[in-house]
């Protein structure tokens, strides 16, 4: 795979505009409540899922209040590469790569868009249902449907 | 803290069977041994918890190790004593009071603790016989008779006064600090335990390693290493502050990462969760988990190894009940344990994996339309000739070079035409990002799109299907084990049940410790390497700002010496681990009967203790009462060594449940163990005047008593704790300390022949 990168800047931003607010906290249950999948991960997992998530339901995105808290060290090349991918896709456009603002502003968008409806669907579950599961669900949810013509080659959910 | 210390007296009033003013004048090395003989229930183990209560306020001999079937009898009676509160009228003060003297060094410290009770109209609850009991109630942790009232100052008192060499009179320390820190300067409260020793334990110390690593890092004060480790971590955070509000960021960041390790909230104080801790016994006090980081990693692991050590007691329990049957089935349940534990860190393992390729590989399946389009628009640009820029680049370079147009037309230095091919080469400045887009989306056509299914089933097939067979797997041996212990629970009766469903739920709280253990430890990586990461931006941003280059320069000094500190900390540990561990070794070979049992001792970097025999099996685990008792005191005089706390030893019932040759052993070499230490021991007739049971293995083992073992070695100051039988008195049930001395009664004639300990009229 490329290791090509693009120079971010030092924070990302999700969406917490202050100290204490809905987003900050529902984002700390996220990574910290048991009963949530990305419990023991980082956020930045959390961002690239809710952005993968809001781009595949075709929401429209939605600009983040407050300013960058997620060090931009913490996205490693996979999850860059899906940011661009994101980028150009939305853009339809491929200059877009070359203004990493620009992409990291596109992808706060699709994750924040869809932020609160991941979040509802992990955190109000019924109890019964294993994470691993309400995950499944959630990404065949999203996932594009197979195309006709490549039906027969290509399983095109997670199962 | 390295002055030796020497216990002087006791003074006991009114503590539990202690009637009146009862003292003790302990020998010293030189003068020998004290023994304070006395029978079970005669006060032996208050005597050790009026030392715990006078230093600590607190009691922890006597207490019954069953969670179900708490028998201790302390619990059930006032710490006052029965006679005395009788005795006092009412409305009037009655004291309880503990004197203890020691002497560090020159100076001698006399620790006073006084309970002041004014007894009211007491409360009592009539029986159906008619008789009254008296009830009882606990104040602050002590046990008083209900109408009684705990007083305050000046009556109920905690007093440290000392008196040096050249004082005429104890003074007061208060100046100095509280009482309760002057005790933590002789013995720390955590530290008690390897100095005044009582025989459980002794017994139950090789269950668990906590006691090792505590008795390690601990005692030989490493814990000092590495506070000072903290603090420097702590204080390089300092100095970062009011520079720029990007700096000042940063360092508030790495301090939450800090706090975050070591479980501090935002003014520092230690940060806890409402999680309560594993209690051994229902009536401890509550005490709850860390809420994060390292404490929490500790508590958790500290709360796994005390209910294994319960579930191993559980379980030998279990295989110990007696019934017709039940022979197939235990041996079945022995079985079943060890597969049931592998199999469950099996799925969790599996599911683990699952999990994090849907959080970390999901996004790329949901994502795939973008990929798609993205790829088709790359395609596209290279079609229209737009990719590679690179090339485009060269192109103009060749024309610039060769000053020469396709078409032949001249691109000199002064043609208008030169400047055209020149705005076309600088256009293509950062434009090369989109040729690194076209590999990217090349790679991921390759490895992700042509190869679709194989991702998909690499990524989450695979790991989904030997997650769910290993959890069928589990359920069913589960299941298999639940079916044992239901038949092991009918046929060992009710007992056989608690045991069952006490195990039953250890189990599960171990499963969710080690839950919780996961993502703490997870939680605590992830904030190790997040402040990894921003310590280094704080760096180059201290760095390019000028007036913080020094701060950036002392940083990395802190950084250096921290890091040092740190090899420090772990080169001393590891000395002083090996180190007690061959004195360990070495003590524990003079002191057992036969020691040619076992091979090697070896305490491993995390602590785990390793006793080989001659077929190379770990027995440590599995050691007799005696043998583990020994292996015990071979470890707290190896802990000695190292340690700056040379506090006297106070042993309960040294050889209470040894056999024959190892009790001999134990008379033989006590007199030459710790030939600089202060020991007091607290005796029954049976390990110390009775004559040493014979042994078919040892023949030739003489019979000699280990009081007359001592004898031939050392001097020995003896005490009598009596009790009084007398009915008709009022003191019935109450026990007296009175100087002692061993005698050799001949009286045939009623059944009295052998050595006595007796009161020294």
């Amino acid at each position: 795979m490329s290791n090509f990168d693009i120079d971010f800047g030092p924070w990302i931003n999700y969406g917490n505009a202050n100290k204490g607010d809905e987003i900050g906290s529902k984002m700390q249950d996220l990574i910290t409540k048991e009963w949530s999948p990305f419990n023991g991960h980082d956020m930045a997992k959390v961002f690239i899922f809710c952005m993968a998530y809001g781009f595949a339901k075709k929401m429209t995105p939605k600009s983040p209040p407050g300013s960058g808290s997620l060090p931009a060290s913490a996205f490693d090349q996979e999850m860059r590469n899906y940011m661009k991918f994101v980028a150009i896709a939305s853009m339809d456009n491929l200059d877009v790569i070359t203004n990493a603002n620009e992409v990291v502003k596109i992808c706060q968008g699709y994750a924040y868009a869809s932020f609160l409806e991941v979040y509802g669907k992990l955190a109000n579950r019924n109890s019964s249902i294993k994470p691993e599961t309400i995950l499944e669900t959630l990404i065949q949810d999203a996932s594009t449907k197979p195309d006709e013509n490549s039906k027969n080659d290509e399983t095109n959910s997670v199962e | 803290m390295s002055d030796e210390i020497k216990l002087i007296s006791i003074e006991i009033q009114n503590y539990r069977q202690f009637y009146g003013n009862q003292k003790i004048s302990f020998a010293t090395r030189d003068e020998g041994f004290t023994v304070i003989f006395g029978k079970n229930g005669e006060g032996k183990s208050n005597l050790l918890n009026a030392i715990n209560w006078c230093l600590y306020k607190f009691e922890p001999h006597g207490i019954g190790e069953d969670m179900t079937d708490h028998k201790s009898e302390n619990k059930s009676l006032p710490i006052i004593n029965n006679r005395c509160i009788t005795e006092t009228k009412e409305e009037t003060r009655a004291d309880v009071k503990v004197d203890i003297w020691i002497q560090k060094g020159d100076t001698v410290y006399s620790i006073t603790r006084t309970l002041g009770i004014l007894k009211h109209k007491l409360e009592t609850k009539t029986l159906a016989s008619g008789k009254e009991e008296i009830l009882l109630y606990d104040h602050d942790g002590d046990r008083i008779p209900k109408g009684c009232e705990k007083m305050n100052e000046p009556f109920t008192t905690f007093v440290v006064t000392k008196k040096g060499p050249h004082d005429s009179d104890f003074t007061d320390t208060i100046r100095e600090g509280p009482p309760e820190n002057m005790v933590k300067e002789i013995l720390p409260q955590s530290l008690s335990q390897y100095f005044l020793l009582d025989g459980e334990f002794l017994e139950g110390f090789w269950h668990t390693n906590i006691k090792i690593r505590e008795g390690i890092e601990q005692i030989s004060q490493l814990h000092l290493i590495s506070g000072t480790t903290q603090y420097i971590q702590n204080l390089m955070m300092v100095p970062s502050k009011g520079f720029s509000k990007d700096t000042d960021d940063l360092t508030s960041k790495i301090k939450q990462y800090v706090r975050f390790e070591n479980s501090k909230d935002e003014e520092g104080n230690e940060s806890w969760t409402d999680e309560e801790r594993f209690k051994e016994n229902p009536e401890d006090d509550d005490h709850y988990l860390h809420s994060t980081g390292k404490p929490r990693i500790q508590d958790i692991d500290d709360d796994i190894e005390r209910i294994n050590q319960k579930l191993t007691s559980l379980s030998e329990n279990i295989q110990r009940l007696n019934s017709a049957g039940l022979d197939e089935l235990k041996m079945k349940y022995a079985k079943l344990d060890v597969e049931v534990g592998e199999l469950e860190k099996e799925y969790m393992e599996a599911g683990n994996t699952f999990l994090f390729n849907l959080i970390k590989k999901g996004p790329q399946i949901m994502l795939k339309d973008a990929i798609q389009t993205s790829i088709q628009i790359i395609d596209k640009a290279i079609d229209l000739g737009g990719l590679p820029v690179k090339y485009k680049r060269i192109f103009a370079d060749s024309l610039l070079e060769s000053q020469q147009c396709v078409c032949h037309e001249p691109l000199g230095l002064k043609d208008e035409r030169r400047k055209h091919v020149q705005d076309f080469k600088d256009k293509l400045v950062g434009e090369e990002d989109k040729d690194e887009a076209a590999i990217l989306g090349y790679d991921f056509k390759k490895f992700f799109l042509k190869d679709y299914a194989k991702f998909c089933k690499d990524n989450f097939e695979d790991p989904r299907t030997i997650h769910s067979k290993a959890l069928s797997k589990y359920n069913d041996t589960d299941q298999e084990f639940s079916g044992i212990k239901t038949q092991i629970a009918n046929k060992g009766g009710d007992e056989g049940l608690k045991l069952i469903n006490l195990q039953k739920d250890l189990l599960e709280r171990i499963k969710k410790l080690n839950e919780w253990k996961n993502k703490s430890t997870t939680n605590l990586g992830i904030n190790n390497k997040e402040r990894g990461k921003i310590k280094i931006e704080l760096e180059k941003a201290l760095k390019s700002n000028d007036k913080a280059k020094k701060v950036a320069h002392e940083l990395k000094i802190w950084d250096k010496i921290a890091i040092t500190l740190e090899k420090i900390y772990g080169d001393l540990k590891e000395d002083i681990r090996k180190d007690v561990q061959e004195n360990t070794w070495k003590n524990y070979k003079d002191l057992l009967s036969n020691p040619s049992e076992f091979v090697s001792f070896e305490i491993e970097p995390d602590y785990t203790v390793h006793l080989l025999d001659k077929n190379n099996f770990n027995k440590v685990r599995n050691l007799s009462a005696g043998q583990s008792l020994l292996l015990t005191l071979a470890f707290v005089a190896a802990i000695r060594g190292p340690t700056g706390y040379k506090f006297p030893l106070v042993i309960d019932s040294p050889a209470g449940k040894i056999d024959g040759p190892n009790t001999h052993n134990i008379g033989i070499c006590l007199p030459d163990f710790l030939p600089n230490a202060q020991l007091t021991l607290l005796v029954t007739n049976k390990e110390y005047t009775d004559n040493i049971s014979p042994d078919p293995d040892y023949p030739d083992l003489p019979n000699t008593p280990v009081c007359k073992l001592f004898e031939d070695k050392i001097k020995v100051q003896h005490f009598k704790i009596q009790k009084d039988k007398d009915l008709k008195s009022k003191n019935v049930g109450n026990s007296a300390i009175l100087p002692g001395k061993l005698v050799y009664v001949d009286d045939l004639e009623n059944g009295r022949q052998g050595w006595m300990v007796v009161v020294d009229e």
